[in-house]
Parts: C-alpha cells; sequence; structure tokens
C-alpha cells in the first residue's frame, strides 16, 4: 500500500499486473486536464482496452464468450481500474449486469454475449417506487455514461426492502447531457417515454443480496484504489517538498493525518477481501463499501490540504479523485443511507437476538 | 501428553473439549463448561461490578488454571496444550461472551511466558513457566521511567555486574500489577556505552528481593493499577538475565510485540459483547418520551462502532494468520492497537451519552447502571491510547515504516 510496495492482490497478482500495465500506457491523466466538458476520447480508449483485453467478461460465463471468474477477480480489476482513474461503465456492464443474469436470468442472461465483447454498455439508473409501473413515463438523473450506453437498468429498493429491476434498450429513452462534476464520467437526464412497455422482475431474497453484494464490492475497491493512488501521490509529494529546511512529511501533524489514510484504506482492503469471498453475505458487502468510501474520504482531502495550493490547482489533477469519490459515494443511495441500514440491521440482531 | 515436569499438582487435567479437533466441538464444550462453572465460582457476584474487581480476577484465573485451562498455545513440551491460534482465539470470545472477566496476570501468559520460551535458557523455562502455568506468581513488565515514556530507549536504570549478581538501582513508573506481581520483566542499561539501545538487557526480577518497593499511583478511576517501583541496591542474580547482556532492546520489542498482536485479541473479542451491552443499553433507555435507541444520532454512532469493529476483527484473523507463520504484525499491530484503543474509547463515550443524567454517578456508586461499571470503563479508556504505544507513536510507526515518511 506504501508508495514503493505494491499492494497485495485480492485474487490473482499476474491479472493485477496486467490491468495495471495496460491502463497505465493507455492513460496518462494529463488528458483530462485540458479538458472542462469531460474527455468522450479517453473513455473510448478505455472501453477498447477493456473490450480487447477481456476484462468486461471477467464474470461473464465461459459458455457466453466470457471468462467465467469471480468477485474477487473483479475486486482486483476495479481496484486497479479507480487506481488509474478508468473511464466507463465497467460496473454496471460487467458486474452489475452477469449479476442479473446470474440471479434473474431472462433478458439480462440474452445480453451476456455481447457485454462479454464489449458491444453492450450498460447504463444504471436508480429510481423510486412510484416509477415502477408497466408502462409508466420514468425521468433520472443524472446517469452516468447514458451518452455511449446501448441500455440502462433499472433499480428501485423499495423502503421495506423489497429489490425490483428492469432492462430498457436506449432506443426508447431521450438523453440530455448534462455538466458532469467528475470528468472521467459524462452524466445526462434519461427520459423514458410512458408508452414503451416493461417488465419489472423481483428477484427472490437471496438472489438480491448477492446482485447488490457484487456492485457493492466492485465500487469499494474502485474507491480503494483511487484512495491509494491519491495517497501514493500524496507521500510522494510530501516526501520532496522542503519548507523550515526539512522534508514537510517529517512533522508529525502530517504524519499522523497520513498513518490515518493509510489506516483506513489497509481496513477497507480487509473488508474489501472478506466480502469477496465465497458465502460473503450482502451485510459484509455494505461494510466493506462504507469502510472504503470514508477511506477515500479522508484520503482525498488530505490529498488536497497536503498539497498546499497546489492541491487545490486544476493542473495537479487531484480534484480528479476528489471528484470520482464524490461520484461513487453517492452510488446506492450513498453512503449514509448505507451506513443507516447497516447500523439498523445490527441493532435488530442484537435486540431480537438473531446471530 | 504434556510434559509433567512442568505442571505441579494443583493442575487438573484439563477438560475433554480442549481435545477436540473440530473448532465448532471445541467451542461448544468450552461454552458448556463455562456456563456450569463461572456461575459455580462466582456466586453471588454474577451480574455486580465485583466480577471485576482484582480479586475475583484472581480467583477465576486461578480456577481456569487449575482446571488445565492455560499455557493453551505453549508447547506441549512445557506443560502447555499447542493450540492453534484460531482455538485460543475462540477461547478468549467465549470467555468473553460467558462474561467472564479479564485475567490479572494477562502480562504473565501473554507477554513473559512467550517471550521467556522464545529466549529463555533451558534452566530458565524451567525455573519461571510452571508458577505461570499454575498461575502461582503474577508477573509485571518494568518498562516506563519517569524519563522514558515514548522514548523507552532512553531507560536510565542501571543494573551495574558484581560477581554473580546485577545490582540494580532506578526507578520504573505506570507499572501496571507492581503491587501484587512476584516477578518482573525488567529493563535494564547495562551499559553507557555506545547507542542507547545497545545498552540495554532485560532481567527476570523478583519483586520479593530486598530493596525492592513500590508505591501504587492512585487513577482516574479512583482505583490503583498502576505503580512506582523504586529500586535500591537490588541484587538480582545474574543467571535471571534474559538473552545476552546488552541485547535487551531486541527482546523488548519482540514482547512489544505479542502485545500488540495476539494479546489485543481478547480484547477485541471482547469488545463486540461490550457494544451489544450498549446497544441493550440503549433499548433499555427512556428518557423524555423516547427510547435512546431510536436516537438517530445514537444508532448512527453505533453503526460506526460497528462497522469498525467489523474491520478491527479483520486485522485480528490477519494478525492471526500471520503469527500462525510466524511473521510478526508490525504495522498493522500498530493499526490494531489504534483502532482498537480508539473506537474502545468512542463506545464508552457513547455509554455515557446514553446514560445521560445518570453519568454523574461516580464509578463505584453501586446504584449506577450496571453498579457503575460504564462510567470506571469510560474512565480507564483513557489509559488504553497510551499505554502499549501512544497513539502518537504508533501513527509514527505507520507513518514511518508503512509509508515510508522521512524521520
Amino acid at each position: 500500500m506504501s508508495a514503493d510496495t505494491p499492494a497485495p492482490a485480492f485474487s490473482d497478482p499476474l491479472l493485477r499486473q496486467a490491468v495495471e500495465a495496460a491502463l497505465a500506457d493507455a492513460a496518462p491523466n494529463a488528458a483530462l486536464t485540458s479538458s472542462a466538458s469531460g474527455d468522450a476520447g479517453q473513455g473510448d480508449a478505455h472501453w477498447a482496452l477493456a473490450s480487447q483485453l477481456g476484462w468486461v467478461g471477467t464474470l461473464v460465463p465461459e459458455e457466453a464468450g466470457g471468462l467465467g471468474l469471480d468477485l474477487s477477480h473483479v475486486a482486483d480489476l476495479c481496484e486497479v481500474m479507480g487506481r488509474n482513474l478508468f473511464c466507463g461503465p465497467f460496473v454496471e456492464t460487467a458486474v452489475l449486469l452477469p449479476a442479473l443474469a446470474a440471479g434473474i436470468g431472462g433478458e439480462f442472461a440474452q445480453l451476456l454475449p455481447d457485454a462479454a465483447s464489449g458491444t453492450v454498455r450498460i447504463g444504471f439508473c436508480e429510481v423510486d417506487e412510484e416509477d415502477v409501473g408497466e408502462a409508466k413515463a420514468i425521468s433520472v438523473s443524472p446517469v452516468e455514461h447514458a451518452q455511449s450506453a446501448t441500455h440502462f437498468i433499472f433499480l428501485c429498493e423499495a423502503p421495506d426492502g423489497c429489490v425490483s429491476w428492469m432492462l430498457a434498450p436506449s432506443a426508447d429513452a431521450e438523453i440530455a447531457p448534462l455538466q458532469a462534476m467528475d470528468l472521467t464520467c459524462p452524466v445526462a437526464r434519461v427520459d423514458i417515454k410512458a408508452a414503451s412497455p416493461r417488465k419489472w422482475h423481483t428477484p427472490d431474497e437471496g438472489a438480491a443480496a448477492r446482485i447488490l453484494a457484487a456492485m457493492h464490492v466492485a465500487i469499494a475497491a474502485d474507491l480503494l484504489g483511487m484512495g491509494e493512488a491519491a495517497l501514493a501521490r500524496t507521500v510522494d509529494h510530501v516526501s520532496g517538498r522542503k519548507q523550515f529546511g526539512t522534508q514537510v512529511g517529517a512533522f508529525q501533524a502530517i504524519k499522523h493525518r497520513l498513518a490515518d489514510c493509510y489506516m483506513a484504506l489497509s481496513g477497507a482492503r480487509l473488508a474489501i477481501s472478506h466480502a469477496a469471498r465465497d458465502g460473503a453475505s450482502r451485510h459484509d458487502a455494505v461494510l466493506a463499501r462504507i469502510l472504503a468510501a470514508d477511506a477515500a474520504r479522508k484520503t482525498t482531502a488530505a490529498a488536497i490540504q497536503l498539497h498546499g495550493a497546489l492541491g487545490f490547482s486544476w493542473e495537479m489533477d487531484l480534484h480528479l479523485y476528489l471528484k470520482r469519490m464524490l461520484r461513487l459515494s453517492g452510488r446506492n443511495g450513498g453512503t449514509n443511507r448505507l451506513r443507516a441500514a447497516a447500523s439498523t440491521s445490527f441493532v435488530d440482531s442484537v435486540i431480537n437476538g438473531r446471530p | 501428553m504434556n510434559n509433567a515436569e512442568f505442571r505441579s499438582e494443583r493442575i487438573a487435567e484439563a477438560p475433554d473439549f480442549l481435545g477436540a479437533e473440530a473448532d465448532g466441538e471445541f467451542r461448544n464444550g468450552l461454552r458448556e463448561w463455562l456456563a456450569r462453572e463461572l456461575p459455580r465460582v462466582a456466586g453471588d457476584l454474577i451480574g455486580t461490578a465485583a466480577l471485576h474487581s482484582v480479586e475475583f480476577r484472581r480467583k477465576w484465573e486461578d480456577h481456569l488454571c487449575c482446571a488445565g485451562l492455560s499455557g493453551l498455545g505453549w508447547p506441549r513440551e512445557l506443560g502447555g496444550h499447542s493450540l492453534p491460534l484460531g482455538k485460543q482465539a475462540i477461547f478468549h470470545e467465549e470467555c468473553a461472551r460467558a462474561g467472564a472477566p479479564l485475567a490479572v496476570n494477562m502480562i504473565g501468559h501473554g507477554i513473559v511466558a512467550p517471550t521467556i520460551i522464545a529466549y529463555g535458557s533451558a534452566e530458565q523455562k524451567r525455573r519461571f513457566l510452571p508458577s505461570i502455568l499454575d498461575n502461582s506468581q503474577v508477573w509485571c513488565q518494568g518498562y516506563s521511567e519517569p524519563g522514558a515514556g515514548s522514548d523507552l530507549a532512553a531507560i536510565a536504570t542501571r543494573a551495574e555486574r558484581r560477581g554473580d549478581v546485577y545490582v540494580v538501582n532506578g526507578q520504573k513508573i505506570w507499572t501496571s500489577f507492581a503491587n501484587i506481581a512476584d516477578q518482573c520483566l525488567l529493563l535494564v542499561r547495562t551499559t553507557l556505552d555506545g547507542a542507547p539501545r545497545k545498552g540495554i538487557s532485560v532481567l527476570l526480577a523478583d519483586m520479593h528481593l530486598p530493596g525492592v518497593s513500590v508505591r501504587p499511583i492512585r487513577q482516574i478511576t479512583g482505583e490503583a493499577d498502576f505503580n512506582e517501583v523504586f529500586f535500591d541496591n537490588v541484587e538480582v542474580p545474574a543467571d535471571c538475565r534474559l538473552g545476552e547482556e546488552n541485547a535487551g532492546w531486541k527482546i523488548a520489542m519482540d514482547a512489544a510485540n505479542y502485545e500488540r498482536s495476539t494479546y489485543f485479541v481478547p480484547r477485541i473479542v471482547r469488545m463486540q459483547a461490550e457494544l451489544e451491552a450498549l446497544v441493550r443499553l440503549a433499548a433499555g433507555t427512556r428518557r423524555r418520551g423516547r427510547t435512546a435507541i431510536d436516537d438517530p444520532a445514537i444508532r448512527s454512532a453505533i453503526g460506526e462502532l460497528h462497522i469498525n469493529l467489523h474491520a478491527l476483527r479483520l486485522y485480528a484473523d490477519r494478525i492471526l494468520e500471520m503469527a500462525e507463520q510466524g511473521v510478526p504484525p508490525g504495522v498493522d499491530g500498530s493499526s490494531v492497537k489504534l483502532l482498537w484503543s480508539e473506537s474502545h474509547q468512542r463506545l464508552f463515550e457513547l455509554a455515557m451519552e446514553i446514560l445521560g443524567p445518570d453519568a454523574a454517578l461516580g464509578p463505584q456508586e453501586i446504584s449506577a447502571p450496571a453498579q457503575g461499571r460504564w462510567g470506571r470503563d469510560f474512565l480507564w479508556t483513557k489509559a488504553e491510547t497510551v499505554l502499549a504505544g501512544t497513539s502518537e507513536i504508533h501513527r509514527n510507526i505507520i507513518a514511518e515504516r508503512g509509508l515510508g515518511l522521512p524521520r
């Protein structure tokens, strides 16, 4: 985790190295700094890599043209992608879609071969209960990577815990681009017309838990990776920058703040590793996601602060980590909703004597 | 079979569950044993603060040891049971779940014994280990001094070799259990030449020798677990030196590694039980028409602790895994110490918030909720971010060794 030691792999160190090397060649971050509106070219370059090298097919079964690997491999991929500020709907297409195909099948499973080849790109939309219905008009904003999506997947998590999913082709949608906070991720408003008929799927509790857990683990790993990258850059900076005749990294105020970041990221790494194992629960995945989001928040704030005025400047790129953290933390109703849900589930288990 | 040479006649044959192959069987057997034995030994003390008094802690520890439930991890040839660390963790977990109090001689069992096993001569093992095994001798650790706290290498307590004794002069402070200890793992300076770390030796010193005096220090809890220890021309036999002369720093650091790794496991598993007790406290506390557990701020703080405890358990698992392979915990040991002590503090701060006006009741007030235990432990946790390396020292360790920041 430190600047000079590579982070341990969740699954296969060789996979990590390969992804790391490919992304390092493809993605000089400087490409992002020149454009205020997002760089579609960057996203396309990353997606082409992810398709050619088979990353998008990680979870897709071999008979559907994928690699047939498991969640621990996804954790490795997403962490390295986070470190390298990967642009593209990877979690939606390569994690959520195969999880839905495994848990629900049907129209989700039919998309798998094209997803494994990178032709299908998924946009992910979270909606409220009142949007769920066979022919209702739905308007969602912001939707990440909506402009390049071939399909949209809609999720409704009802307050009672009931989870339902719906798939719609992008042909049914009107897409209006919006300004994005995170320039590595274009966003848009997606409008689905009232007339088009749609089917909502409600998987059983176990399947719903596995689908959501896969998404949480993938997002947690991305948050971990970008947090590690932000920390490594900050360690480099404070080790070189001198004031009062000494490296600023020798001051305890700085050491202690970075030690807290290191500790938070290490805890998140352990939790992700735990949640990516077979037999882990949705609760495990939620805890991993919270720990990773908190670690990334702490680390991106420290990165900007400890770079001094440089940290606030556009060309230093540090804002990309901060903005990615914001975007990922807001998924699935946000970290605080997950925190409240985790707390309730724990309190109930103690009071009701559940294990 | 365990080596009889190391096991006094005080120690009975261990209960059957100790030999269970499967973890589940071991856990169930232990759980049944604790459910039977703890109420039998504690009698009226169950549910009272006196269950955690030093007197009862000793009595319970004696009971465990005499029932053959000590030396769990020691090799069989030294009288132990050679249990893997996983089973030792289960042992501590079940003791915490049963509400059993912490051991008094934890320094002896958790820190001194592994250190003697690693560095002691055959003669020293024969001399010191049996009395730890049967709990007849309590140990303390003579480390900190008035001028050497976080900067431990600055210790000034001198030990001068004269014939076959070391003559020890100096003062230790913050020495836990010195007031009841029979023996002391004592850090002394044996030479003034060279770097401070290269002049330190370790003595296994008898606390009953002439010239040793102990003065308890009253703490903010009102109790006195810490002490000052004075050494005035104390003659410690030279064969009580552990390891080579002037090679004590490494021994002390290795002992600190035990402290930061396996020694913390009981405390981490205990915290799970404490957090559950806190949830029940909040669920049972009604104030101004509302139950404390329904207060969103309290619920959110409980969630935060639950999440931290999850991370802490995973750290502990990792450290146990590393220890099984003989790898010292290193930077992760510092992370565990920090996360444990700071979360533990937060847990009791939250308890005091839940107690509201009852927080004004003193730590020895028997009519307070849990007979004052919440208040007492709230105060005690203030020691935990200082003892075994302050939070500041551990953050330095993480920054320098984990992140490679300049010294």
